[in-house]
């Protein structure tokens, strides 16, 4: 009953970072795809200063923090044990912490490369169905979100090999039901 | 030039997918093979969960090491091509399936040959089986597609600068 109750809650923290990360990862993604921090900057030139200096930071750890929390939820439905879950997932989680930063400076430059000379044709697209200056800002946001989901995906990338590791220590330092006999015998 | 840190990183990753990929083939065709033919069924039960166990511990292993180097190479390469992201995709379903395959279905087949040979064993073991060939030949389809990127032409085309 409270392993229950401890899984339930752990599911309640999972559940909430991941809507946590989707709303700042979205917001920011807007924000710095429109440049609407101008807006930040004249209603609060302190706070818009800083907003500029982080919020591509921002982005980016939420982008990595959503990526990790998605590989998490993914991967941890196929252990069977439901105690190694959870442990699993609190050992995830902890690890997550500590390599998010880190790890969206990565996911950022790997984001960064390209694919191919396609984005100037969605441009021309979106200027021609909306006007210049619309298709502008919309050929902007697009990238920004493409930005966004590729650092997701990198990032869950990564979490999937953590969650692998985190399976692969957590079975290894599990109690073993080997019996003694089975063990070699010591030396005299 | 003999070093390079893009040669170390490309060495762990080409020994990780030999490791993944020659464990569960090994495993496969002439473990379990031999096992069937030489052990009686309680032995080979005994063998087989703890070859489940450390074999899981050793591809898992080798698939996290492939996606850290993996994703140092994407990095090295200096683009994501259309053949790379599917790749990349392959990779992530590989790892599911593993997880699944070692932290499911090998985890019953631990749990449930505890005290001995289980009804319920033989269909775990007939898809654990399953699964592992599916992983298999996902990798051997990765192995393909990588050398489609490097050696076919297919991958970032570079400047040269030299």
């Amino acid at each position: 009953m409270a392993s229950r109750d401890r899984d339930r809650r752990l599911r309640r923290v999972i559940r909430w970072l991941t809507a946590l990360a989707i709303v700042v990862g979205f917001l920011t993604t807007m924000i710095y795809a429109s440049g609407a921090h101008l807006a930040i900057r004249y209603a609060n030139p302190e706070f818009g200063a800083w907003w500029d200096t982080h919020q591509f930071a921002i982005m980016e750890a939420s982008a990595s923090a959503l990526g990790l929390l998605i590989a998490m939820r993914c991967a941890s439905r196929l252990v069977e044990n439901a105690d190694t879950r959870r442990r699993a997932k609190v050992l995830s989680l902890l690890i997550s912490a500590v390599i998010a930063i880190p790890l969206s400076h990565a996911v950022a430059s790997i984001a960064r490369l390209g694919w191919d000379g396609d984005s100037a044709r969605i441009r021309d697209f979106l200027q021609a169905v909306a006007d210049y200056g619309v298709g502008n800002i919309l050929d902007k946001l697009v990238i920004g979100v493409v930005y966004f989901l590729k650092s997701v995906a990198f990032a869950a990338l990564a979490g999937l090999a953590l969650y692998a590791i985190v399976v692969v220590i957590l079975v290894g330092i599990e109690k073993s039901d080997i019996v003694p006999e089975q063990h070699e015998a010591p030396l005299p | 030039m003999l070093f390079s840190w893009r040669m170390l990183v490309l060495f762990i990753h080409v020994s990780s997918v030999i490791v993944a990929l020659g464990g569960s083939l090994f495993s496969t065709f002439a473990l379990t093979p031999i096992l069937a033919q030489e052990l009686d069924p309680a032995t080979r039960l005994k063998v087989a969960r703890r070859v489940i166990r450390r074999l899981g511990a050793i591809v898992l292993t080798a698939l996290a090491i492939l996606v850290a180097t993996g994703l140092l190479n994407v990095m090295y390469m200096g683009g994501v091509t259309p053949l790379l992201a599917i790749k990349l995709v392959l990779v992530a379903i590989v790892i599911l399936l593993a997880l699944y395959q070692y932290g499911s279905v090998g985890a019953r087949i631990w749990r449930h040959s505890a005290a001995g040979p289980d009804s319920i064993v033989g269909p775990l073991q007939a898809r654990f089986r399953a699964i592992g060939l599916t992983v298999g030949t996902l990798v051997l389809i990765i192995v393909y597609l990588s050398l489609g990127l490097t050696r076919a032409g297919l991958g970032i085309q570079l400047p040269d600068i030299g």
